[in-house]
């Protein structure tokens, strides 16, 4: 068809025309009555919000689904460095902290007149408890200690402004093996920061008891890095070795599994040292500065593979004695490539746990792999200079003087947050026997653990989905990254909250400083801060304004620069420690190891019933309190799978379940932590045993950290039997009559069960 | 100094801009106002005619049915919904002596064929923002029930009028931008642009 231009300039004049004249579809004026329609079928849209997830110290950055004000599933962001769009179940189950039935939504106050722990609260008003608050810190003037989680970011900035301005002590609570990982780092590496362990980039990752695939600091940064050092393109997979006295996730991931007899673990690692040096297999800069130029003599031949073998506890491992496997161990991380050797977990919980970890930490020296891709990067310090990028919990000593002040009087209100002192560490410090009417105890929780109960004023908070906050991932990825916490949901409508834990503080301190502190809530806090990295004009977020750089931040979960790594650490490497004997509590034949958990941690998520219905990964237990045994032992002490047993120590009894493995060693008891509230929510209440009542009071030699892995132990039997709530089946995995090539292949994953 | 040629190109080119410029504005001048109409051209908005006659006052105000009872979603959901037969046929059955309300009246009698033969009812929709206009309910509804404590029929009122009183309901406020700003900020609620256009 022939087309002249004036036809065509007629009919591009014509095409709008007709396009409006057609006008809207007809169908989007009209609004269908279905026949039927489902009651429960409501029409919706969805809203992503990248956040920081808050459920743990992970720093998982985050995507919210949201539809209609309520958040319905959280994804790892893929933006995130931390995660990189990983996420852990933890995260997902932050939904449940939010919509819990048994979350408190309102301040409550302890009736006067009524015991402590006796849970008799009546609901008040914020400005009853803000004033409460704010009276106690003045009327008892320096004599108050603010109990929280080691904490990051601007939180940690406002509880230190607020430290500050009302005089209080500040004192954390974390699991204790990281408060020993910590100080060995420090000494170690010279800085306070945890350093990123370059997994993905190694060719051989030895650990000692470091959980680093289940429950071990970052286990999603390193279980990512780890899928990289197995099997990325155009890298040889890596070997991995894991020396640990209960077959764990971790352990039971590596290629060569060394179960080793509690304590003993830098004494194993010293020896490795020796091997390196004396048959020159390492750095020899390092090696000199190690042993002050004096070479093997510096550690002397009682650390020779073959002096030390037989004190180990090793058996036989694939036909090779131990002295064998300490001398293959040493070649392993010295050649091939560069090697990451870390350390933590049951490691960290012994009487002498820093001088195993400043030894395996050294090892990393020897091998050449500090500041090494592959090997140990040291972390760059925060952008920001007031924001804390590293926080470590207290030790166990630290957490006796503030007890040892409560009782004395030197201490008169106690505000905690994000931690449950009252159950982690059971009765062993006196701690609810300290509290007299004299002392005031705000808590501020959304729920009602033990240490709650013991309140005098519980102020509930808005939860992580609903509040302002951010976070410097520790250990971070090797560069500077700053994630933002944001509300992404409305708080309940029936809630009456002020905030979170930052937002409480901060109306207090405007009270007490008379309007002297600089924001008036946290979300002045982080963007404040956010303004700050703004005029650092650098990093992943590119905008000509701070506002435009403010959304950007909001839209991709934070800020970060990877070009921002760290200088290299201009400390010189300690010298080798000695290692004491780890002292033992108790005369029992078995060790105890406490395990914990993957969902519910140390008991801090044990209200949350999806985590408390995931299975231990080993074990495939859930909601319970479980005691894992080898099964020949078990079986010549009579005990089947499900049997109640006690647990005596020296310190007390517990009763859990047995669980029969042949993965587990002999003489020694992994033990779930993290049930035993006294409350907790209808999904803890009562559940189980809490381990820490029968945990020995021994303490790290260095640190003064609770060495939670050295009490030794008997069991009995009660005489009961309970079906023990496991998701694994409870047939053999291959018919036992299945041989192939003459060998029969039959994994035996548990004992039968009779139904 | 340009052949005469090439200044026709260039002027038909003009022209050509010119034209989808115009045509482009028109568009959507007429589709915004197709979307929100306004009373122009005898257009009264609003009024439409409906397959079959609904008379809110015999279900409002002689009945005491709330708005939510029907419109079943107004409090969980972006749309408040019109309901599905099943529930029309569910009230009208569920009658003391088993008869069937209204039976002789056409419209019920329609409601009744229709929802036996499982098809749907097609209404004219009364109300509507524009495309780039995201309106939710539920927190509407919520914000005035729970913060300022009144009845979800005082809350639809606010913008959609006394509809309990209509035998054919009609628009009444013009549910502009201004009526949202306005309303926005008499109650401190957020007026980033964000919050409704994303």
């Amino acid at each position: 068809m022939d087309l002249s231009r004036r036809d065509f300039i007629k009919l591009a004049a014509l095409a709008p025309v007709v396009s409006v004249a057609c006008g809207i579809p007809e169908k989007e004026l009209e609004v269908q009555s279905l026949a039927d329609f489902p009651e429960d079928l409501v029409k919706g849209k969805d809203a992503w919000f990248a956040t920081q997830c808050g459920s743990c110290p992970d720093g998982c950055g985050v995507i919210v689904r949201v539809i209609e004000g309520r958040a319905k599933k959280i994804e790892g962001n893929l933006d995130y460095p931390q995660n990189r769009g990983k996420h852990l179940a933890r995260c997902e189950a932050s939904l449940q902290a939010t919509y819990h039935p048994d979350r408190i939504k309102t301040p409550l106050k302890r009736k006067a007149g009524s015991t402590r722990g006796t849970n008799e609260f009546i609901p008040i008003g914020w400005d009853e408890a803000i004033e409460h608050v704010q009276r106690n810190i003045r009327n008892t003037q320096g004599q108050t200690a603010i109990m929280t989680n080691p904490l990051r970011g601007h939180l940690g900035l406002v509880v230190n402004e607020f430290a500050s301005i009302t005089k209080s002590r500040h004192i954390s609570y974390e699991e204790m093996d990281r408060v020993v990982v910590r100080k060995a780092i420090r000494d170690v590496f010279g800085q306070e920061r945890l350093p990123k362990f370059d997994i993905s980039n190694a060719n051989t990752v030895l650990s000692f008891g470091a959980d680093f695939l289940g429950t071990w600091f970052s286990p999603v940064a390193m279980g990512h890095d780890y899928a990289g050092f197995r099997g990325s393109v155009g890298k040889d997979r890596g070997y991995f070795i894991h020396v640990e006295p209960r077959m764990s996730q971790t352990a039971a991931n590596a290629d060569w599994w060394i179960p080793i007899q509690p304590g003993n673990e830098g004494l194993l690692a010293k020896s490795i040292a020796y091997v390196i040096i004396s048959e020159q297999l390492g750095d020899e800069l390092y090696t000199n500065l190690l042993t002050h130029n004096l070479g093997v003599t510096a550690l002397g031949d009682e650390f020779s593979p073959e002096n030390v073998a037989g004190r180990l506890g090793i058996p036989e491992l694939r036909g090779k004695q131990p002295a064998q496997v300490i001398r293959e161990i040493a070649h392993k991380i010295t050649s091939g490539g560069p090697s990451v050797i870390l350390g933590g977990g049951s490691t960290a919980a012994h009487t002498n746990a820093s001088e195993s970890l400043q030894t395996i930490y050294s090892l990393n020296y020897l091998t050449g792999s500090v500041g090494k891709v592959g090997g140990v990067i040291l972390n760059p310090s925060s952008p920001l200079s007031e924001v804390p990028d590293s926080a470590s919990g207290a030790s166990y000593e630290e957490w006796k003087d503030v007890v040892g002040q409560i009782r004395r009087g030197e201490i008169n209100s106690l505000i905690v947050h994000g931690i449950d002192p009252m159950y982690a560490f059971g009765e062993s410090l006196g701690f609810s026997s300290a509290l007299t009417d004299n002392v005031s105890l705000v808590s501020v929780t959304n729920f009602l653990d033990d240490t709650a109960l013991m309140a005098d004023v519980i102020l509930p908070e808005a939860s992580s989905l609903e509040s302002w906050s951010s976070d410097i991932p520790d250990p971070a990825p090797g560069y500077q990254v700053v994630g933002i916490q944001q509300p992404v949901l409305n708080p309940p409508t029936d809630a009456n909250l002020v905030g979170n834990f930052g937002d409480i503080l901060l109306k207090v301190a405007d009270i007490i400083s008379k309007g002297s502190i600089p924001w008036n809530s946290m979300q002045k806090v982080i963007e404040s801060g956010f303004s700050d990295l703004f005029d650092l004009n650098r990093g992943s977020i590119k905008a000509a304004t701070p506002s435009g750089f403010w959304q950007g931040a909001l839209q991709r979960g934070g800020w970060w620069d990877i070009n921002a790594e760290s200088e290299m650490s201009n400390a010189t490497p300690m010298p080798l420690p000695e290692i004491s004997d780890p002292q033992f509590d108790g005369s029992g034949s078995f060790y105890l190891i406490p395990v914990s958990g993957v969902g519910i941690g140390s008991g801090d998520l044990a209200h949350l019933p999806w985590l408390q219905a995931l299975p231990d990964p080993m074990t495939t237990v859930a909601w319970s309190t479980w005691m894992e045994i080898n099964d020949k032992e078990a079986e010549g002490m009579g005990i089947a799978e499900g049997d109640v047993i006690e647990i005596k120590s020296d310190r007390g009894t517990i009763k859990v379940t047995a669980y029969l493995s042949p993965a587990a060693a002999p003489k020694v008891l992994g033990v779930i932590k993290g049930q035993g509230h006294k409350d907790y929510g209808r999904y803890a209440k009562e559940r189980g045993s809490n381990l820490e009542e029968i945990l020995a009071p021994l303490t790290d030699r260095l640190t003064g950290a609770h060495a939670w892995a050295s009490t030794r132990v008997t069991i009995n039997k009660t005489g009961e039997s309970v079906e023990i709530p496991r998701y694994e089946g409870t047939q053999l995995a291959v018919d036992p009559s299945l041989e192939l090539h003459g060998v029969r292949k039959v994994v035996k994953i548990t004992k039968g069960h009779k139904h | 100094m340009p052949t005469s040629r090439s200044l026709k190109v260039v002027l038909a080119l003009s022209l050509l801009v010119t034209v989808s410029l115009v045509g482009l504005v028109l568009f959507g001048l007429l589709r915004a106002w197709w979307s929100t109409p306004i009373s122009v051209f005898g257009f009264v908005p609003g009024q439409v005619e409906q397959p079959i006659e609904f008379p809110h006052p015999v279900h409002v105000e002689e009945a005491g049915i709330q708005c939510d009872f029907c419109h079943r979603s107004v409090a969980k959901s972006e749309a408040a919904t019109v309901p599905p037969l099943e529930l029309c046929v569910a009230c009208h059955m569920d009658l003391p002596n088993g008869t069937f309300a209204g039976m002789g009246h056409p419209s019920v009698e329609h409601v009744k064929e229709l929802w036996e033969k499982g098809e749907p009812l097609d209404w004219k929709r009364v109300h509507r923002v524009p495309d780039h206009v995201q309106f939710m309910h539920e927190p509407h509804l919520n914000f005035f029930r729970e913060q300022q404590g009144l009845e979800t029929q005082q809350v639809c009122s606010l913008c959609h009028g006394d509809v309990g009183a209509m035998n054919e309901v009609r628009q009444v406020e013009d549910l502009k931008m201004r009526d949202c700003v306005d309303c926005h900020k008499q109650n401190n609620a957020p007026t980033d642009c964000v919050i409704c256009h994303y």
